[in-house]
């Protein structure tokens, strides 16, 4: 999920290259929405959502869904940033990309993480 | 004449006894002849223990240590009056008592010679006297230790006293000032208002402070808030007034500081915001670079990805571009006529990936709009309604209405771009196009845009303004030239 459709297009492109299926979404709200009707091995989650911000989506995503892995992405933060330091070793995430990231980053992190 | 028809004993008597003071009449030998009844009273004597009797004998051993009895006998021997000397009255047990004397030489009957002692005691008006003194003093210190700058002038405003603050913050002793025009210690404009303010003297009051800076020895001027206040006599008139005032110096300085501060931190928000309004567009652009690479067969692919790659680089570049609008406003030189429908279409298509799930900002401008023209320059303007368009659609993250207005209204063009958000409260109203102000903690914008779009609206010689209702929304309208009639 990323507020950015562009960013949206790009991993779904970057998924379908290895046959995974991605369903977007563009706000936390929807996500949420989609998390608690279905079940994703995976979810790519944007730091800055409009409406909530990626650790505490991560967060909610963990309690309902314990068993999805979490990758978070952000433009914003650096990847020895304190929260996201914070949010791996609280096990809130699985792993972490800063954009721009490599596509083979993408397809690493749905080998490793998703167990479906 | 008046006198003809006094008797003079009873007047003599009658002076004598309503005379606040003990009064005695001695003679050559020191022996008193007549004393007043206020004597009497005091001493605890009577005319029978008195009349007759030497001074030392009716005089308590206390007052020893004055020599009385030498003073008359020179008062008698030169004929000059003694005047106002002081004497003790020191008893064991009682307080002591000062009374001020005079000797006066009199002509008794008989062509011997006597004096006339008067005593007064002084004891309470030298405690009340000390008092005045001490609370003079304590008023003095309290003046001198002030922080403030303390000055009082006469009524048509020359320099009485000048504390040691007023030394201290503008390096003049009181003694090069005194007498001087206080209003001489400010620069124009201020030296104008200082005199205008003596001139109405009788309208002066201390509810209002006014910031006067203030000229110092060392030719530099320091911020200070003054509060005037008049003194008046008993009699109502006034006298002169009091001119304390506060240098703003330390306030200035902490204001500055406080406001660095704040400018850093908007600083680190603003980098922040950047790195990711750049990181994002980079992000897409080289992912669709990256699929390009494995994807040469499928041209449907290949044509999305070149389209992402040139969009993410343009979207960049966009930001450095406000960026740069920003650190270095141009003058405007080179204009020409901007179609203004056609410019807000491209800003739209430009600003609509913001815009959240379930916005409506599907636009279709009405015929008579289509030929509307501005003068300007194309892209500058392109990107002040691509800003109020992200505003709009951040302002609406949970979906809203975006609303697009044009008209001519004489020589101008009247651009509207309204949002059904939360509307802007009052307290950020006045800071909205100041640089770096954003109210988004998420940092995902700069605060940069309305301060860039206003610049850039005020080079064209028009002007933004805004109109908000809490919980209905924001409508911020451009007025920008029309074109000019092509000749």
């Amino acid at each position: 999920m990323d507020d950015d459709q562009d960013m949206c297009w790009v991993l779904e492109a970057a998924l379908s290259r290895i046959d995974w299926m991605a369903v977007t979404a563009n706000s936390a709200q929807e996500a949420l929405g989609l998390i608690s009707q279905q079940t994703f091995p995976i979810a790519f989650v944007d730091a800055r959502l409009p409406d909530m911000d990626g650790f505490r989506l991560s967060a909610r995503f963990r309690i309902i869904r314990p068993a999805m892995s979490v990758i978070l992405i952000s433009g914003y933060f650096l990847a020895d940033d304190a929260g996201i330091l914070d949010a791996m070793r609280a096990s809130t995430i699985d792993g972490f990309l800063a954009k721009p990231f490599q596509i083979d980053a993408i397809a690493a992190a749905v080998s490793k993480g998703a167990k479906g | 004449m008046f006198l003809d028809t006094l008797d003079h004993e009873s007047f003599f008597h009658a002076v004598m006894d309503t005379i606040p003071s003990s009064i005695l009449i001695l003679d050559e030998s020191l022996i008193v002849r007549t004393v007043n009844s206020n004597f009497l009273e005091k001493s605890h004597g009577s005319l029978h223990t008195t009349l007759g009797k030497r001074l030392q004998e009716i005089f308590p051993a206390a007052f020893q240590d004055t020599p009385l009895d030498q003073q008359i006998r020179e008062v008698i021997g030169s004929g000059k009056t003694l005047r106002r000397r002081r004497m003790t009255y020191r008893a064991p047990g009682v307080a002591l008592r000062t009374y001020s004397y005079s000797i006066c030489p009199l002509q008794l009957q008989g062509g011997s010679r006597g004096v006339i002692l008067v005593m007064d005691d002084v004891t309470d008006l030298l405690q009340l006297g000390e008092e005045v003194r001490r609370m003079q003093l304590h008023l003095a210190s309290v003046v001198e230790s002030a922080g403030d700058l303390i000055i009082s002038t006469d009524s048509h405003g020359a320099i009485m006293t000048w504390n040691t603050a007023a030394e201290k913050s503008t390096g003049y002793a009181e003694g090069e000032v005194r007498g001087s025009e206080l209003s001489g210690h400010f620069e124009e404009p201020h030296k104008q208002e200082v005199e205008s303010s003596f001139r109405g003297i009788s309208e002066i009051d201390d509810c209002h402070s006014i910031e006067w800076p203030m000229r110092c020895k060392s030719g530099e001027t320091i911020p200070v808030s003054w509060r005037l206040s008049r003194m008046t006599s008993h009699t109502g008139d006034v006298t002169g007034v009091v001119v304390v005032g506060r240098s703003l110096v330390e306030q200035r300085a902490m204001e500055a500081q406080i406001h660095q501060g704040e400018k850093l931190a908007a600083l680190g928000i603003v980098i922040g915001g950047i790195a990711h309004e750049i990181r994002n567009p980079l992000g897409v652009s080289s992912a669709a670079a990256q699929l390009m690479r494995n994807r040469m067969g499928s041209p449907i692919l290949l044509g999305e990805c070149i389209d992402k790659v040139i969009g993410g680089i343009d979207r960049a570049s966009l930001v450095v571009e406000s960026l740069l609008r920003f650190a270095r406003p141009q003058p405007i030189t080179e204009t020409t006529q901007v179609n203004v429908v056609n410019m807000l279409k491209n800003a739209l298509m430009f600003a609509a990936g913001e815009a959240a799930v379930g916005t409506r900002y599907e636009w279709n401008p009405p015929a008579e709009t289509a030929d509307i023209c501005a003068e300007g320059v194309q892209n500058l303007l392109e990107l002040v309604f691509i800003n109020l368009m992200l505003n709009a659609f951040q302002a609406m993250p949970n979906g809203g209405v975006l609303t697009i207005d044009v008209r001519r209204d004489g020589k101008e063009v009247i651009v509207e771009i309204g949002d059904s958000g939360p509307g802007i409260p009052e307290a950020h109203l006045r800071k909205i196009f100041d640089p770096f102000f954003t109210t988004r903690s998420d940092s995902r914008r700069s605060g940069l845009g309305l301060s860039v779009s206003h610049s850039i609206v005020r080079q064209h010689g028009g002007d933004v303004s805004v109109r908000t209702a809490l919980g209905m929304g924001t409508t911020f309208a451009v007025r920008i030239p029309a074109a000019r009639e092509a000749s």
